[in-house]
This record gives C-alpha cells, sequence and structure tokens, in this order.
C-alpha cells in the first residue's frame, strides 16, 4: 500500500506532472515564519525591543573587542571611585609612571585599575638602584613603558621587584602544539640535603630519543620552563639558523601524573641543562617516581620573559637576578569556540585600538573594577543562564508537557506526579547540597569530566526551570487533545509523535513564548538570588546577579555609592521590559489569525 | 397601532479593521400578539437587530442610530440607562440561544428567577418565589417548588431553555425577543419547546420576535417574516405567502436550500452559490449580487431599497416581477 | 455472495467515569453505544440518525478506530478490524475517513491547506513528495475551492470552505467509506445545501459509501438510501430510506419525524404534532425493558408490562413489542 508508483484516481502522467509543477510553482505562499517576521517588524514597540536585544547581545558577544577596561583588575582602593565622564578620556599609555611618582588621575586610573592584561617581570635585587636598572632593562627590552613595584624580600636582605608592562600578543608562550616523533620517559627525583627531612628540590631526568633512534643532543636545549603546575615540562631548542618572529622549537612532555614537587634542575641524559640550579645529591635518589611522558613539539614566538633572561645574560646587571614572568589575563579565559573567538577579538582590539582604553564611565566598585566592564562581562553569564534555561523549558517542558496531557489517565498521572515531587523539593536546599558536594571534589571532576561549579549551576536552574512550563503545556494541551483537528489527524493515521510534534506543539507556542518571556528574568532573578547566597558565579568572575549583590551592599547610611545600583539596576531592568514587550509581540507575530491583519 | 416600531436602524462596530455595518437600516413594526420572523443567515445582522432593541450593544465600539426605536409611546433611543433597565426584562424580554451559558452557573434557579421580580415589580420575597414557581410550572416543569432550589447543571437543556422561557414571561413583557431559541435543542425538545411558545403566546398576547435561521421553525411560528441579508432587510411577507411565493432571489435560493421531508429526493438541492459576504467589506450595489442567479448590469449601481409589493410586501430587488413570474411559471 | 463493506456486530462502548478514588471505588459505566449492528454496501449511503447523547458519533468515533470496542465486531470487506494495532490498521485507515462536524475545530489552525492536505499523504507515503502538492491541489479543485489557495490558512476560509476542505482531507487517501459526522449541522443554510450536493457529487464520482451521521431528518432523508434511528445507545429502526419516511414503525420514529418543522406555513399549521414528554433518560442509567417506554406515546397499547422488563430485540425493522404483536 505504500507503494508510491501505484496508480491512484488522481494520478497524472510524468509530462503534466512537470508542467503542472513548473505552473504550481508560480504561487508560493508565505510561510507562517516569514509572515509572523514581517508582522514583527510592523510592531514599532516589539522590533525596537528585538534591536535593543540584539544590540545588547551583540555588545556581550564583542566584550573582547570593546575598549573598556578590565573587569577583573583589582586596585586596593578602599572605596568606589566615582564615574568619570566621558570627555575624561585617559590617554594611551607610552610610558607608565613609577610607583609613587606624580601621577595625574588619568593615568593613575590606568595603572590601579588595570591595563586589562598585563605581564609582570619578577627580580630579585639587592637595592633601589638595581631596581630601577631591571625597570629600564624590561622596558627596553619590551618597548613599552615599564611600572616599577618593589617590596622587601620575603627573607634576607635585598628587594623582590615587580617590573609590569601592558601585556601584548606574544609576551606569553603560545605554542600550537603537534605530536612529534620524539619519544622518552621522564623520572622525577627528590632531592635531600643531608640529614634533611623534607625536601628541597627535585631533579627532572628525561631519557629521549628522536626519530631515527639517536640519541638526543642535550647541547641543544637552550632553556627550559615547568607550566600547569608541573604536569607540563618546555624544553627549547635552539634553531641552526635564526628567522624573524619566531622562537625556538620547543618539546614539552606533558607527564600523566603530577608530581609531588616542581622541579628546580632537569637533566637530559645525565646532562644537566642550562638554567637549572645547582643540585647535588647523595647516593640513591629517593622518592624516584617514573611516567611516561607524552611528547608535542611547536614553535614558540620568544616570550617576554626569556628576552629578558636573555637580555640579562649576555649584559648582566650587578645584584639582579631574574627570577620568572608573569602573565596576568584582563578577562576570564573560556574554552573551546568561544575562547577561540575571544582571542581573535582581542587580537582585533588591540590592532584597532592599541592600548586605548576608557574611562571609568560608569565608575568602579569597591576594589576598583570598572562598572561599565563588569555589566558587559556580566551580562554574558546572564544571556548563557537565560538561554540554558530557555532551552530546558523548551525541550523538556514542552514534550514532557504535551507527551503527559496527550497519552492521559494513568501515565499523565505518574508523570505530572513526578513533577510534583520535583516541585516539593526545596530547590534551594538541593542547589547547596550539589554545589557543596562539587566543591569537595571539584579538582577530580574538572580534571576527569570537564565539570566544573558552573556547569553543576547552570544544570540546576535547567533542572527546575522546566517544571511550570511542563505544567502549563500539560494545561493547553488537555484542551487541545480532544479537539476534532487532533482527532482527525489520528483518523488519518498520524502517530503520537507526528502530532504531537506537529499539531499539538506549534498550537501550544503562542502560550509557551508568552511563558519564556516570563522565565527568562525570572532564571536571571534566580541567578542573581543564588550568586548573593554565593552558591553561583564565584568572584572575581561577574554576573548581575553578583553586581546586585556590590549594589545591595553599596548602600550605607554614610555615603551612597548611587552608580552601583543604578547602572547595573538599569542594564538588567531594561533588558527584562524589552523581553516581555519582544515576547507580547511575538505571541501577537505568531499567530496566524492576525495574519494580514495591523 | 403598533406595540414596537422601528426605523431605518442602523448598527455599525467601528473596529481596527474598518467600519462594520452589521445593521444597515432595517424597518419593521410588531403588532400586539403578533409573531414576527426574523430569518437570515449567521452574520446577516438579526441577532445584533435583536441586541440593540434591548440596548445591549457594547459601546464601543458598536454605535446604534434610528430615525425612530418607539416601543407604545416611548422612544427606546432615548430612554436613559435606568428607564432602559426598567423596560428590559419587565416589558421586554429576552430568550438567548444558548441555554447551557445563559443561566448563572452559581445561583440556584430560584433566585435567578425571584432577582427578576425583586427587581422590577418590588414583590416581597414570598410571593416572589410563589410567582416564580407558578411561572415554572406554566412553562410544564413538573415539581416547579422543587427545581426552584436547583442548580442549572442539575437540569436537563431542555429543562433549561424552558426556565429561560419561564423566566422571560414573568414579568408578563409585552414582547418576547426569542433569539435562536431552540437552536442547541434537539428536535423532540425543540417541538416541545415551540408548542409551550405558542400557548403562552395566546394566554398572554405576548408579541414575538422570532430571530432563527431554521426556515421550518419560521413556518410554524410566525405571521409575517422578515428575511435580512448582509444587515438588510431583502424581503418581508406574509409567511404564507413568502413561502409560497418569495420575490427576492436570496429568499427563493434559502427555500430551495432546505432539504424536505416531502417531495423528491433525488434531485439536487438548489443551492445558493458562494459564501455570505465580509460585512466589512461589501460589494458595490446590491449585497446579494454576486450569489444572485438574476443579476443584471442595474444591479451593480446602487444597493435596492425596499420595494413596497402592496398588500404587505415588500422586497429589496430589482427583478421582483421578474422573479414572480418566473416562480409562477416554473409551478 | 460478498462480504459486504462494512459489517458492524453488536458493537458496544462503555465508557467508565467520575474518578475512582484514592482506594478503588465503583465507578460508573456510561453505556454510549450498546449493542448496535448493521451493514453497509459500497456505494450505500446509510443516515444514522437521533438526538444528542443517543450513541450516534461515539459509533463513528468507535468504527473509525478513536476509540477501541468494549465488545462486538466491526468487518472490513469480511476482516475483521476493531482489535488490530495500530500498525495493522493502517491500510484499512486509508480506506475509511472521516469528516467532522465542526469546521471551525477539525482544521489545525497552525497548518495551510497545502499541509493539511499534503500530511495524510506523507503519512501513508502516497504519492511521489513532489507530486504531493498538486495532489492536494487536484483535492482543492475536487472539493469546489480555488487550488490557488493551497497557502492559505484555515482561518482565511469562511465555514463551508473549512468544511470542504475536511471533506478534501478525507478524500486524499481515497476511501471507501466516509464516516460523516453531523458534517453540515454547524453551517448556514444555503452553505448546508452546497455540501450536501458535493457530497453527492463526489459519491457519485468516485464511488463512495457514506455512514452519514445526522441529526436533521430532512438532510438525511435527502442524501441517504437507507436509515438507522439511534436512541440512547441502539438502533430502534432500521430501513430502506422511503419506508420509513413514509411508514415509521417505531413510536420514537415517529415521534421524530412528526417533530420536524416543515418550511411551509400550510403544513405546520395544520398538522398534528406528536410532542414527546420529559427528557432523554441518562444513558449512566438507562430505564429497564424498553428504553424508549418512559416517553412512549405507544405505551398502553401494549398488554403487561413487558415494555417495562423486556427489552424489544430489533426485528426485521424495529425495536417494539407492538411490532412483534402485529
Amino acid at each position: 500500500m505504500s507503494d508510491p508508483n501505484q496508480t491512484s484516481r488522481w494520478s497524472i502522467d510524468e509530462a503534466e506532472l512537470a508542467r503542472l509543477t513548473k505552473e504550481a510553482r508560480q504561487f508560493k505562499g508565505e510561510s507562517l515564519w516569514s509572515d509572523a517576521w514581517r508582522r514583527l517588524r510592523r510592531n514599532r514597540t516589539a522590533f525596537f525591543a528585538l534591536l535593543f536585544l540584539a544590540a545588547f547581545g551583540v555588545i556581550s558577544l564583542l566584550a573582547p573587542f570593546l575598549p573598556i577596561p578590565s573587569p577583573k583588575a583589582i586596585s586596593l582602593r578602599d572605596e568606589p571611585g566615582t564615574p568619570e565622564w566621558f570627555w575624561s578620556i585617559p590617554a594611551a599609555p607610552t610610558k607608565a609612571p613609577d610607583r609613587g611618582a606624580a601621577t595625574t588621575r588619568a593615568t593613575r586610573n590606568l595603572w590601579n585599575n588595570g591595563w586589562r592584561h598585563r605581564s609582570t617581570v619578577i627580580f630579585a635585587a639587592n637595592d633601589e638602584g638595581a631596581a630601577e636598572e631591571a625597570r629600564a632593562r624590561v622596558a627596553e627590552v619590551s618597548a613599552r613603558g615599564a611600572v616599577l613595584e618593589t617590596y622587601p624580600a620575603e627573607e634576607g636582605a635585598g628587594l623582590a621587584v615587580y617590573a609590569s608592562v601592558p601585556m601584548l600578543e606574544g609576551d606569553a608562550p603560545e605554542v600550537d602544539y603537534g605530536v612529534t616523533d620524539i619519544r622518552g620517559t621522564a623520572t622525577c627525583w627528590e632531592v635531600f640535603t643531608s640529614g634533611a627531612e623534607e625536601a628541597t628540590g627535585a631533579v627532572h631526568s628525561l631519557r629521549l630519543e628522536g626519530a631515527d633512534g639517536a640519541a638526543f643532543d642535550p647541547a641543544r636545549v637552550s632553556g627550559w620552563s615547568v607550566e600547569a603546575r608541573g604536569r607540563s615540562i618546555r624544553l627549547f631548542l635552539s634553531r641552526a639558523e635564526a628567522r624573524p618572529g619566531l622562537g625556538d622549537w620547543v618539546v614539552a612532555y606533558r607527564l600523566s601524573a603530577e608530581l609531588d614537587s616542581l622541579p628546580t634542575a632537569v637533566l637530559l641524559d645525565g646532562t644537566l641543562l642550562a638554567g637549572s640550579a645547582a643540585v647535588s645529591w647523595e647516593g640513591t635518589p629517593r622518592g624516584a617516581q617514573t611516567v611516561k611522558a607524552e611528547l608535542l613539539e611547536g614553535v614558540e614566538a620568544m616570550d617576554l620573559g626569556r628576552q629578558v633572561a636573555a637580555s640579562l645574560a649576555t649584559s648582566p646587571i650587578d645584584g639582579v637576578t631574574y627570577m620568572e614572568i608573569r602573565h596576568e589575563d584582563g578577562y576570564w579565559e573560556f574554552k573551546g569556540l568561544v575562547g577561540a573567538m575571544d582571542r581573535a577579538l582581542r587580537r582585533a582590539r588591540i590592532a584597532t585600538f592599541g592600548l586605548w582604553q576608557t574611562g571609568n564611565w560608569m565608575g568602579t566598585d569597591g576594589q576598583g573594577r570598572d562598572l561599565l566592564a563588569r555589566i558587559v562581562w556580566g551580562s554574558r553569564t546572564s544571556i548563557i543562564v537565560g538561554i540554558i534555561a530557555s532551552l530546558c523549558s523548551l525541550l523538556i517542558g514542552v514534550l514532557y508537557g504535551a507527551f503527559s496531557g496527550y497519552m492521559g489517565g494513568r501515565i499523565d498521572n505518574l508523570m505530572m506526579r513526578i513533577v510534583d515531587v520535583l516541585y516539593s523539593i526545596p530547590f534551594i536546599f538541593v542547589v547547596i547540597f550539589l554545589i557543596t558536594v562539587v566543591n569537595e571534589y571539584r579538582t577530580e571532576l574538572e580534571d576527569q569530566f570537564g565539570i566544573d561549579r558552573e556547569k553543576i549551576f547552570f544544570l540546576v536552574i535547567g533542572a527546575i526551570y522546566w517544571l511550570t512550563m511542563a505544567r502549563v503545556v500539560r494545561g493547553q494541551v488537555l484542551s487541545l487533545k480532544n479537539t476534532e483537528f487532533i482527532e482527525a489527524a489520528r483518523v488519518i493515521g498520524a502517530s503520537t509523535t507526528r502530532i504531537l510534534l506537529s499539531h499539538v506543539v506549534p498550537n501550544v507556542l503562542s502560550i509557551v513564548i508568552v511563558y519564556l518571556t516570563l522565565t527568562i528574568p525570572a532564571v536571571m532573578l534566580f541567578e542573581a538570588f543564588l550568586s548573593f547566597l554565593g552558591l553561583g558565579i564565584e568572584p572575581p568572575k561577574v554576573s548581575w546577579g553578583l553586581l546586585a549583590v556590590d549594589g545591595t551592599q553599596a548602600i550605607n547610611p554614610i555615603k551612597i555609592y548611587w552608580w552601583l545600583v543604578v547602572f547595573p539596576a538599569a542594564a538588567m531592568g531594561s533588558t527584562l521590559l524589552a523581553l516581555n514587550i519582544l515576547g507580547d509581540g511575538l505571541r501577537d507575530a505568531l499567530d496566524p489569525k492576525l495574519r494580514g491583519k495591523n | 397601532m403598533p406595540i414596537l416600531d422601528v426605523q431605518n436602524l442602523r448598527v455599525r462596530f467601528e473596529t481596527h479593521h474598518g467600519v462594520v455595518r452589521a445593521v444597515d437600516g432595517v424597518s419593521f413594526s410588531l403588532e400586539e400578539g403578533e409573531t414576527l420572523g426574523l430569518v437570515g443567515e449567521s452574520g446577516s445582522g438579526k441577532s445584533v437587530t435583536n441586541l440593540a432593541l434591548m440596548g445591549l450593544i457594547p459601546s464601543p465600539p458598536g454605535v446604534v442610530e434610528a430615525d425612530a426605536m418607539r416601543f407604545e409611546d416611548r422612544d427606546l433611543l432615548g430612554l436613559s440607562d435606568a428607564e432602559l433597565r426598567s423596560v428590559r426584562g419587565n416589558e421586554i424580554s429576552m430568550i438567548f440561544q444558548d441555554p447551557m451559558t445563559s443561566l448563572n452557573p452559581l445561583l440556584t434557579v430560584g433566585r435567578q428567577l425571584t432577582e427578576v421580580l425583586e427587581v422590577h415589580e418590588r414583590v416581597s420575597r414570598r410571593e416572589a418565589r410563589r410567582r416564580a414557581a407558578a411561572g415554572l410550572g406554566d412553562v410544564g416543569i413538573p415539581e416547579p417548588e422543587r427545581r426552584l432550589d436547583q442548580y442549572p447543571h442539575e437540569l436537563s437543556g431542555g429543562m433549561r431553555q424552558r426556565v429561560m422561557i419561564a423566566m422571560g414571561l414573568l414579568c408578563r413583557p409585552k414582547i418576547l425577543l426569542a433569539d435562536e431559541p431552540t437552536t442547541a435543542l434537539d428536535v423532540t425538545i425543540q417541538a416541545q419547546i415551540l408548542e409551550l411558545m405558542q400557548k403562552l403566546q395566546h394566554e398572554y398576547g405576548t408579541a414575538i420576535l422570532l430571530v432563527t435561521h431554521d426556515l421550518g421553525v419560521v413556518a410554524g411560528m410566525s405571521d409575517r417574516v422578515n428575511v435580512m441579508y448582509a444587515g438588510r432587510l431583502a424581503e418581508t411577507a406574509g409567511a404564507i405567502e413568502l413561502f409560497d411565493d418569495p420575490r427576492h432571489p436570496y429568499t427563493r435560493g434559502l427555500l430551495g436550500s432546505v432539504p424536505r421531508l416531502s417531495g423528491d429526493t433525488d434531485a439536487d438541492l438548489d443551492s445558493i452559490m458562494g459564501s455570505p459576504p465580509d460585512l466589512a467589506d461589501l460589494p458595490a450595489g446590491c449585497a446579494f449580487r454576486p450569489r444572485c442567479t438574476f443579476e443584471t448590469e442595474r444591479c451593480a449601481a446602487e444597493a435596492p431599497p425596499l420595494f413596497d409589493l402592496g398588500g404587505g410586501r415588500s422586497s429589496a430587488c430589482l427583478e421582483r416581477d421578474a422573479l414572480g413570474q418566473h416562480h409562477g411559471g416554473a409551478q | 455472495m460478498s462480504a459486504p463493506l462494512l459489517e458492524v456486530q453488536d458493537l458496544h462502548k462503555h465508557f467508565e467515569v467520575g474518578s475512582p478514588g484514592l482506594f478503588g471505588g465503583q465507578r460508573e459505566v456510561l453505556r454510549a453505544v450498546d449493542g448496535v449492528s448493521f451493514e453497509l454496501a459500497r456505494g450505500e449511503t446509510l443516515g444514522l440518525v437521533g438526538e444528542s447523547g443517543c450513541g450516534k458519533s461515539t459509533c463513528a468515533r468507535t468504527l473509525v478506530g478513536l476509540y477501541p470496542p468494549t465488545s462486538g465486531r466491526v468487518m472490513y470487506e469480511g476482516e475483521e478490524i476493531s482489535n488490530l494495532s495500530h500498525r495493522d490498521r493502517a491500510p484499512f485507515r486509508r480506506k475509511i475517513q472521516m469528516i467532522f462536524q465542526d469546521p471551525y475545530a477539525s482544521l489545525d489552525p497552525r497548518q495551510t491547506v497545502s499541509s493539511i492536505l499534503t500530511e495524510p499523504l506523507r503519512i501513508h507515503r502516497l504519492a511521489r513528495p513532489r507530486e504531493r502538492r498538486l495532489r492536494a491541489m487536484q483535492l482543492l479543485d475536487a472539493v469546489g475551492l480555488n487550488p490557488r489557495h493551497i497557502h492559505r490558512f484555515p482561518h482565511e476560509f469562511s465555514g463551508g470552505q473549512r468544511q470542504r476542505i475536511g471533506i478534501a482531507r478525507a478524500l486524499a487517501l481515497e476511501p471507501d467509506l466516509i464516516i460523516c459526522d453531523e458534517p453540515v449541522s454547524a453551517l448556514d443554510v444555503s452553505i448546508q445545501a452546497q455540501v450536501v450536493n458535493l457530497l453527492g457529487e463526489l459519491q457519485e464520482r468516485f464511488d463512495l459509501a457514506y455512514l452519514f451521521i445526522a441529526h436533521d431528518l430532512a438532510v438525511v432523508r435527502h442524501i441517504c438510501d437507507r436509515v438507522a434511528v439511534m436512541y440512547l445507545g441502539k438502533v430502534v429502526e432500521i430501513a430502506e430510506r422511503d419506508a420509513l419516511f413514509d411508514d415509521p414503525r417505531h413510536p420514537y420514529t415517529r415521534a421524530l419525524l412528526s417533530a420536524v418543522p416543515h418550511p411551509d406555513p400550510r403544513i405546520e399549521r395544520g398538522r398534528q404534532r406528536i410532542v414527546l414528554e420529559g427528557d432523554v433518560p441518562s444513558p449512566l442509567n438507562p430505564p429497564t425493558g424498553c428504553r424508549f417506554h418512559p416517553r412512549c406515546v405507544e405505551r398502553g397499547n401494549v398488554a403487561g408490562d413487558r415494555c417495562e422488563t423486556t427489552e424489544p430485540a430489533l426485528g426485521s425493522r424495529s425495536a417494539c413489542h407492538l411490532e412483534a404483536e402485529v
């Protein structure tokens, strides 16, 4: 019976079919969606709301590109900074002043608020003069103004010197790795000075061999560095001939387990590599751990730290020792696609604006972080939470409710009791419980499954917000399912799935959309509430909820920091209002009964 | 002198999508004790006419105008709200189509009946209850005392419609506006209700304005019939003349469309082609023109007025005479 | 002799009503259809008439498989189809289609006419995909609508046009039998006549059989070959059209016919109606014996209390003790 070519009383021959098809193509109908779009555009308020939300989405998406200060660089100010008006935009820094020098408001602000990302080279110095020389060296090598901070060293004489420059692309080592054909193992020895109970250092001893099985020449290795909490160690291999723009070959060995102590020296085939501490050990090393090394190979631009180190090696400064370099990013790195996009946007920002950034147009919070930047970056969290809750509502809630309502009887009873039970669980406790558990095992979860607290948080929000939707949809479906058009679909033999997806769901769509526009604001507020309790987004990350917390804390009887309340509230309020207006407009636009009207 | 006289009644609704002229220049009168049938398809304006007479057109969007709307010696249009309320349900009462929704489900039948009396006649509660029970007895409801304490959902559809009629007749109105009183009922119940209405009309001399689309009901009940189409009167005539010799193509079409219990069964019904027009977008000239088989060029020029044919008949058709001959010839 | 197109034997459909309560309890049984049997030949029209609540719509819905029958058999060309699974029923579903009463509720308001009409084709994999749209246009043409309106939504059509779309949907699967559940009772008189004529025309063109459910006896008389009268879940009389209308045997049929108003004032004023007393009893608790006896005007003509105690069987024509006596 399902042979499509069987003759029927309506069959048409091939030539006639071709002719009629051609003719039929001449009058195309307007689909429900294009019609809805056309009518949405005519609804001026709703369309404006849509534009507003779209603009908001774009701003939030393009946050790394915008020349706004870093949302996370803190200063040690003790009170929120007032908004600065846009005409007091600071000039782009070429040379930042030293600490203690007379500073203008703009440059102070620039320093306090931080470049959105900076590199700090740390030295040990004997005295102030040497520290100043070290700063000058960093400025010279990096071709940027460097800012100096000095602190007395923790033990003994001398100073700890922090020379910071705005971070540019290439300051941090960035390597594109590929699997190499070098094979090897790594052994870690803990080093004890005689009689000591505690390890005073660690030596990594490597055995590597090249593709042809030949031994690996230690002379080729010009240095090494430790990455990722000791899990990965990089060896820098000098090139046969220097090429501009390219630094060293890099061989990184990634260890399959975390070692107890970070290496202070690395041996390659018994040879101590350059940059290793002078260590000595007696007898058989204790605490030896041998792990397989996964070897990766790549090319790296010479990073700032090694450029400074190299410069010091060729012309040393008296009393100055290079210790390490730290790279502090001005953003939160996202993983995967978003992270890649953010990096590209950051490059685009530096290419477009250089180091220029706006002042604190909306003021700063109590820790000197720029409020505008925090609102923009916080919107990302709100958008993610909103999207997740909507998707859960739509996928789980609508289908669950539609199925339950459509099946009716025992199944409906059971499914709705499940929803009732879930409803009756005080979710705040579940959230507290879950987050506590996750906190307990967070490193394990993160390392092994890539589940972090935020993901749990989103999961919980998703798990709650389909419940009401399921109930709303079920109620609608109950009244729909006995209508004649559903019966008609059953008479022509439509399966339950088809009836649900092509008849029931589209007919509850308008109520679903209205409900969604109520859900999204509710979810944003729930996120704020959980963050307020310290269960949601963790500082230093930011969300609108955390901004609201800051706002409440900013209201005190002595001084009102109005900008901490007004700007986040305005951002949130206008977004929620726009969502509501858009929801109303969508409901009207999606109703085919209003087609051709307005 | 007619008990109700309506001249040039116009009702329009001003909506977003244009002005809908639901009733456009309808005139008729109703004598004491007479039954006037108002026939037409849905959207022809017959129910709106009824509501306009009761002053129940919501405004906005509705606007009611008339040259005259005279009940006895009062002008219904000029009455204040309070005066209108004293007429409504008292001297003119109404029976609605749907007995399921026109009774308040939260009040007992007795409460709803006595309320009418208490509002209009200021009688004591006991007296009101006595008369309500008598009213239920009149419409053939057994055990009226017990029914007074029941709620509408405890009654069947036919029973509810009887309650509606009892309520309509409680104050001995001079005019009963019946809007499709039997459409929602089964034929056997319909027969009961029609019988009852005729009986009560004989007893009390009430004039009935019977709005319906069922030509069978009209044939049995009405003395005279007004046929409405697209907000205007198409034809008015005595019942027998109308059914014997329709002088408007629409009336003819309607009569041809009705399947009958006697006569030829093998021929197709003489249906009217097309569908009723959109009141917001009426065709120029005669509104029935696009569906009419007698259309001439003159029909497009202007909407034909109601021509007096003598003998209390009139028709709004330019071809009314040709139609009569045609019909006569066919027999 | 070959099997009739559709044969219904002793069909019962009972519903349990009311909630069973937490610990289970006696639920009342509503006997909507209580032992209905009839046959329907190819190309024939059988009318099923009765007042609201008599079970005629439930009967129709049981026949097309919307409800499983409580007991009894439905045979299509000699094959039993009443207890088939969803999958096994598919070929028969094509053969038995249905037209619904309410043209406003029976079309999905969110689908275009095109998708309403191609859906049955898609489900049953009929016609090649590119052919389906054209098939839908042919169907529109067949029911007298403009094929160019295929992209419109149902609300853009008037009631009569929507009912035509409903008919086109039923025709899409090329059925042999269409069950018409009060297809014209929601329509205006002039539109009703158009649809009745269309149904007749399509029957001739496609050799369709109709089970025509209605409460309007005049329409039934116009369109049906045979008529069955139902009262409280049972068929009380079944006969050829002319026999039934000219010489009704069952007192209920007689009352029903006499209650129909004639669109002719002369007949209407002169005749004597049989006006039945009271209302249709509740199918939850039908009267004992003959279900019609509390309202029956012939009650006095039957000796003894047989009407109260014994249920009359549907004999050659009607289920009445009086007929059995004659």
